[in-house]
């Protein structure tokens, strides 16, 4: 990620925030700057509480680079409250057989990848469960 | 009202380390060590777990438990030796992360395991001043100890966060007082990747002096005795120090023992006293009095006096607790742990 | 003179798929062009225009530009472009062209699909690369693979219509039966249900064997259209259809888990729109990129029932000898997946089987022929129906 990438899309992924259209009353994740349901650009930025539940997982053994030395990590699809859906890793996982389908899941603050050793460090949000298990 | 802690949280790694783990690597006897320490196992952070990433959680818990507004926090400290950038604060992370920017101030601190209440102070001065509503200091590390060395032990991985103003503190500030020397028990060289330390010198004439030092300073200015108090935390580099300090002070060992998060999540460096107080906060009741003693070598101690207030049982629902951190645990083998903390040269 | 309807395929030229570790990109590209140019018996110079279908040539080779380079190392002096629609980019390439025909603004033109992937050695950056077609904001950077993605919907697919991880394998061992008869496939070897469940985890419940390998080759066809076609070939293989359906990029902003939305809608248009059924199909490539992912498009493409893609795959309807052989070729999984070439090699395999030069795994009375592919994770569909004139 460039700089400037990392910059403009810290928003969204340090504290979830999206969109919402005042027309359709859509809301979107990560920020836009148009609805892609109405077309209106009379859009708001708002926070997801990030609570939501696991949709579906799986675990990663063989993870792209990057994320080859913490495999194995668990990727999930998660929705929030809000109900839109998003991509996330899930962490706080001590027994994977504890995993449920529609298990409550909080937003927590995370690095998202292994970094070099010299660049920017991009952090952003992880689920967890809400339940320790 | 006056200046108190208006809401606090900690944020604690879920992985441990063993010291019987750490003594099978290293051909030690396991039971003399632990005996001698008084520290069981230790917190590990996960691999995509740094200061920042803590003190967020640990902001957000304290965030949470105080109820305010973080557009209304002006002011965010971050104390830690681990800072995961050596230019870059680890403060405006925070300060982005739980959204309390950009009309605030923020910086980070160092000052071995100190730089947490040094932050603290700062906010109060600033919150006593009437200069900020509220403000927010945070003690965070993700310690690291040479393999192999006695330190390795001990260096855990914890984060706790105060949220200090006036307008409804769980816990009043008394008053605060400090002892400051140069006196070389540890350090880290820039670009070191490991610190020193110097053996049994770091007790005397570093920990139990600036200690005690501090808070018998603070007792005369605040005339009281230390039985007018009902819980202290100490800094607590181990689970022996803090209790050796309360006999040579003439506490009884009660008073500390509830702050010695030490024996199962190891030393966590800036957040060590902290952490015990935030435990303490955890089991107090209104009326209470509290000694927070943090103790950074180099050398300082930073002492204040709390007492709860009634307002203590209105958040006590919002609050995630210090035991809720501990209980969640799951232990690595020496050679996760080793991959978890950097420990292999992989390019 | 009426408005074009079909376009035909006049030529074929394919490389062997696997590793070409001897050749560089402009060779294989020059291999497939020119044995199409041979077989057609087309001459360069009436070529009009060159698509070239690639995915990753920038991730891979540090090379764009494709369509000019490859023109320079081929002599084709026509106008020529890359088209990139990630693993869909040869089926974009080939009904770009099929359009370009029916507009009549064309009447000669080649499509080349083309990927050089044995230039990358690790699996982290294989991942890497693939994870491109994805949203790599919002996906990859939250830890998604084309196998998580995929395992989830495996996942999904299994709760929801009692799909069977052995059924799952199953296509895999199917496809590999039919790469065994295949002289171009990279994998000529047989496989096992047990063989394929026991290979290294890639993502629960997905194993490397259910994953495509990585693959260089290139694949040409010579597109004429329909009243020029004839002064080619007396019995002209027609493209009659090409349709391309949408589903959002990223997994988690799709409706459903367990289709193809993108697939169905073309599919779906197909159909209607030449008054057709599922029945009037003999035989489909499509895009196993994954096991999983041949079960889901058999349904999507409306070529079994919904939910009942496994059992068809387990009961062998779509074997060779089926009712309906999918993937006679082997499919990207046995005949190999060089990404950009895949769309192609599907084409040819459809036109081999019509003029009955399939030989080991020819089909028999074939009517129409439909072949699948994707881009990303699913975000991207082609469907194109095939048939003989008249």
């Amino acid at each position: 990620m460039g700089v400037a990438q990392s910059w403009r899309t810290q928003s969204s992924r340090y504290r979830l925030a999206g969109s919402k259209c005042n027309e359709c009353k859509n809301y979107y994740f990560p920020v836009t700057v148009v609805c892609s349901n109405c077309e209106s650009d009379n859009l708001e930025v708002i926070n997801f509480k990030g609570t939501g539940k696991l949709v579906e997982w799986t675990r990663v053994d063989e993870g792209a680079s990057g994320f080859d030395h913490v495999v194995p990590y668990y990727f999930a699809i998660i929705q929030l409250d809000e109900g839109v859906r998003l991509s996330a890793q899930l962490v706080s996982v001590m027994d994977e057989s504890k995993i449920t389908d529609g298990m409550p899941v909080r937003m927590t603050f995370r690095k998202l990848m292994e970094s070099t050793r010299e660049g920017i460090i991009e952090y952003g949000f992880k689920a967890e469960p809400v339940n320790p298990i | 009202m006056s200046v108190g802690i208006e809401g606090y949280g900690v944020y604690i790694p879920y992985f441990r380390i063993t010291v019987k783990e750490i003594a099978r690597m290293w051909n030690d006897d396991h039971k003399t060590i632990s005996k001698g320490i008084n520290v069981i196992e230790k917190a590990v952070p996960d691999m995509d777990e740094d200061t920042a990433t803590i003190s967020v959680n640990a902001a957000r818990n304290a965030l949470n438990h105080s109820g305010i507004d973080p557009k209304n926090l002006e002011a965010i400290y971050v104390g830690s030796e681990s800072h995961p950038y050596a230019v870059k604060p680890t403060a405006v992370t925070v300060a982005e992360a739980i959204g309390a920017t950009p009309y605030m101030t923020a910086a980070d601190l160092e000052f071995a395991c100190k730089a947490g209440t040094a932050g603290m102070q700062m906010v109060f001065g600033l919150v006593k001043a009437n200069e900020i509503k509220y403000g927010l200091a945070i003690g965070t590390d993700c310690a690291q100890g040479r393999p192999g060395d006695a330190l390795e032990y001990t260096a855990g991985a914890g984060g706790a966060a105060f949220i200090i103003g006036n307008e409804a503190p769980i816990a009043t500030l008394e008053g605060m007082a400090s002892f400051t020397t140069d006196t070389p028990d540890f350090w880290r060289r820039e670009g070191a990747r490991y610190p020193s330390h110097a053996g049994r010198f770091t007790g005397e004439p570093s920990y139990f002096r600036h200690t005690i030092s501090a808070t018998e300073r603070l007792l005369n200015k605040l005339n009281l005795n230390v039985e007018d108090f009902d819980r202290i935390s100490f800094h607590q580099p181990n689970g022996r120090f803090p209790l050796s300090a309360a006999k040579i002070l003439n506490i009884p060992r009660e008073k500390v023992e509830d702050s010695l998060c030490v024996v199962k999540v190891g030393n966590t460096y800036s957040a060590a006293s902290m952490v015990g107080f935030a435990r303490q906060l955890d089991l107090a009741k209104p009326g209470e009095r509290i000694l927070l003693v943090s103790y950074g070598s180099g050398a300082g101690s930073d002492a204040f006096s709390f007492v709860v207030t009634d307002e203590i049982e209105n958040k006590r629902d919002r609050a995630v607790l210090v035991d809720q951190y501990i209980s969640r645990r799951k232990e690595l083998d020496y050679a996760m742990y080793a991959k978890h903390r950097g420990k292999f040269v992989m390019e | 003179m009426k408005q074009r309807q079909k376009v035909a395929i006049i030529g074929t030229g394919m490389t062997a798929f696997g590793d070409l570790y001897e050749y560089e990109i402009t060779d294989i590209s020059n291999l497939a062009i020119f044995e199409a140019l041979r077989s057609s018996k087309v001459s360069r110079k009436l070529i009009e225009s060159l698509y070239v279908g690639n995915m990753g040539s920038n991730v891979f080779e540090n090379q764009e530009n494709l369509g000019n380079l490859i023109s320079t190392y081929s002599g084709i002096k026509s106008p020529s472009f890359k088209i990139q629609a990630a693993e869909a980019s040869g089926a974009v390439a080939l009904r770009t062209a099929y359009k370009n025909i029916l507009s009549e603004s064309k009447d000669i033109v080649m499509v080349l699909g083309v990927e050089k992937m044995t230039e990358t050695t690790k699996q982290p950056e294989l991942q890497h690369a693939l994870a491109t077609g994805l949203d790599t904001m919002w996906e990859t950077k939250m830890g998604a693979t084309m196998g998580a993605l995929f395992a989830i919907m495996a996942k999904s697919h299994m709760k929801k219509y009692g799909t069977t991880r052995e059924q799952i394998a199953q296509v895999v061992v199917k496809n590999h039966n039919n790469g065994a008869k295949n002289p171009k496939a990279q994998f000529h070897n047989k496989l096992t249900i047990e063989k394929v469940m026991n290979s290294k985890p890639v993502a629960t419940p997905l194993n490397l064997f259910d994953a495509c390998a990585m693959s260089d080759g290139a694949a040409s066809v010579i597109l004429a259209a329909e009243d020029v076609a004839y002064s080619y070939d007396s019995d002209p293989i027609f493209i009659i259809d090409s349709k391309q359906g949408f589903a959002p990029i990223a997994l988690h902003q799709r409706d459903s888990l367990t289709e193809f939305s993108g697939t169905k809608f073309a599919a779906e248009k197909l159909y209607k729109d030449h008054s057709i059924s599922n029945k009037d199909i003999s035989f489909a490539e499509v895009h196993d990129i994954f096991s999983i992912s041949e079960i889901i498009a058999i349904e999507s493409l409306g070529l079994v029932p919904v939910g009942e893609g496994g059992k068809a795959t387990e009961e062998g309807v779509t074997s060779l000898d089926g009712e309906i052989p999918i993937n006679t070729s082997g499919g990207l999984k046995a005949r190999g997946a060089p990404l950009g070439a895949t769309g192609i090699a599907q084409a040819i395999e459809v036109y081999e089987q019509f003029k009955g030069s399939a030989e080991k795994r020819q089909v028999k009375d074939i009517n129409y022929a439909m072949s699948h592919s994707m881009g990303g994770s699913g975000g991207t569909s082609v469907v194109t129906l095939y048939g003989r004139g008249n």
